[in-house]
């Protein structure tokens, strides 16, 4: 049976941290039947994610534990992630390689909710029409970041989640 | 108050009603002097609705997101468009409907037919009835068949018509035979030949 590469990116209620989960399916190639594998995970600009000391770039990513975990975001960010396996004995049929976007949009989501919840507090606000049209932009921003994403435009992924983050940061000093 | 999954999950379905209703509202009258107030509120509701969903993943039970559910239901309830029914919907067993027993009310005379005997007051709690044998056997068509594939000089018949009944034979080509009859009793009787033969005997 033909291999496959997979893995996750997840993103719980922590905004300042995601995991990368490698889904593959062992039991049709076994781990021992690999060189390796190898990580990338790019940022929106060309550079290359540091964690730890760790570049992510082409980063061997030990057998052994299948979640690596990233902390200390700031903010959310748009990265292309590429899984890569080395087999030792390739199998035909199979895919060794997956690349995919990740879009982490905790922030601008928790800052929608933020915002959303100022509002149903202070009802006042909803007759902020400013107000009402920058908690309706993040909604918007982060959707669009996602489809950009999906879409392979890294760049204009990260920009819809960059103008969200001056949206959030707008909003919490006039708010 | 706080609200849990199911609470949160029929103030979303009542918003997604309100949001499409409100904008068929704003779309047919839109010159109407609160067109534009609806369309804006839709808006809101939709601000309110989205931080929900994303917020009921992680944080039900907690105080800021029953503020907005709250806020979210105190806005569709005004508007009381009702819930969204979804076309397909788990099992609903209503177990607050009781069974009764089933009696049917007889305002007119039964008319029995003619095989059936009995009474044609049906006003009791049940009525007895019984079959008009002579009239159904009457109706009945009165006669058998023997059909006698294997040839053989005696046929022996099991006719069951509680008669000493009259008997035509006739071959496989279908030309009448002549034959012994021996009545064995008003349901047998036996038909000697001479030698072999197959056929049928119609006994009337």
């Amino acid at each position: 049976m033909p291999f496959t590469t997979s893995f996750t990116v997840t993103q719980g209620a922590t905004c300042s941290q995601f995991q990368v989960n490698d889904t593959s399916d062992y039991s049709t190639e076994g781990t021992g039947t690999f060189a390796n594998r190898k990580l990338t995970i790019q940022k929106s600009d060309g550079s290359y994610l540091v964690h730890n000391s760790i570049t992510y770039n082409q980063y061997v990513w030990p057998f052994g534990t299948n979640t690596i975990t990233i902390t200390g975001l700031d903010q959310d960010y748009a990265y292309k992630v590429t899984f890569t396996h080395t087999s030792n004995a390739p199998q035909p049929g199979s895919i060794y390689t997956k690349e995919a976007s990740a879009v982490l949009k905790c922030f601008t989501l928790s800052g929608f909710y933020t915002f959303s919840n100022k509002m149903a507090v202070n009802q006042s606000l909803e007759k902020d029409y400013k107000y009402v049209k920058d908690v309706m932009r993040l909604f918007i921003e982060q959707e669009s970041a996602t489809k950009a994403g999906t879409d392979g435009d890294f760049a204009a992924s990260q920009a819809c989640l960059d103008r969200a983050k001056n949206i959030i940061d707008n909003l919490t000093i006039g708010y | 108050m706080s609200y849990n999954q199911g609470q949160i999950n029929v103030v979303l379905s009542k918003a997604d009603k309100t949001m499409y209703k409100l904008g068929s509202v704003a779309y047919e009258d839109m010159f109407a002097e609160n067109s534009e107030a609806n369309d804006y509120n839709r808006d809101i509701i939709y601000i309110y609705k989205r931080a929900v969903e994303y917020a009921d993943d992680f944080y039900v039970g907690e105080e800021k997101l029953d503020q907005i559910v709250e806020r979210l239901s105190t806005m569709v309830n005004i508007y009381g468009y009702g819930q969204l029914t979804p076309i397909y919907s788990t099992s609903y067993v209503d177990t607050s409907v009781v069974t009764v027993d089933i009696y049917v009310l007889k305002t007119t005379p039964l008319i029995l037919d003619n095989g059936i005997i009995g009474p044609s007051d049906f006003s009791g709690n049940s009525i007895s009835l019984s079959l008009n044998y002579a009239y159904i056997k009457q109706q009945t068509r009165d006669y058998y068949v023997h059909d006698q594939q294997v040839a053989a000089a005696t046929w022996t018949v099991n006719h069951n018509l509680g008669k000493f009944a009259s008997v035509n034979i006739v071959d496989t080509v279908g030309d009448e035979v002549l034959a012994d009859v021996t009545y064995n009793s008003i349901n047998q009787l036996t038909i000697n030949f001479s030698a072999p033969i197959s056929g049928k005997a119609y006994i009337n």
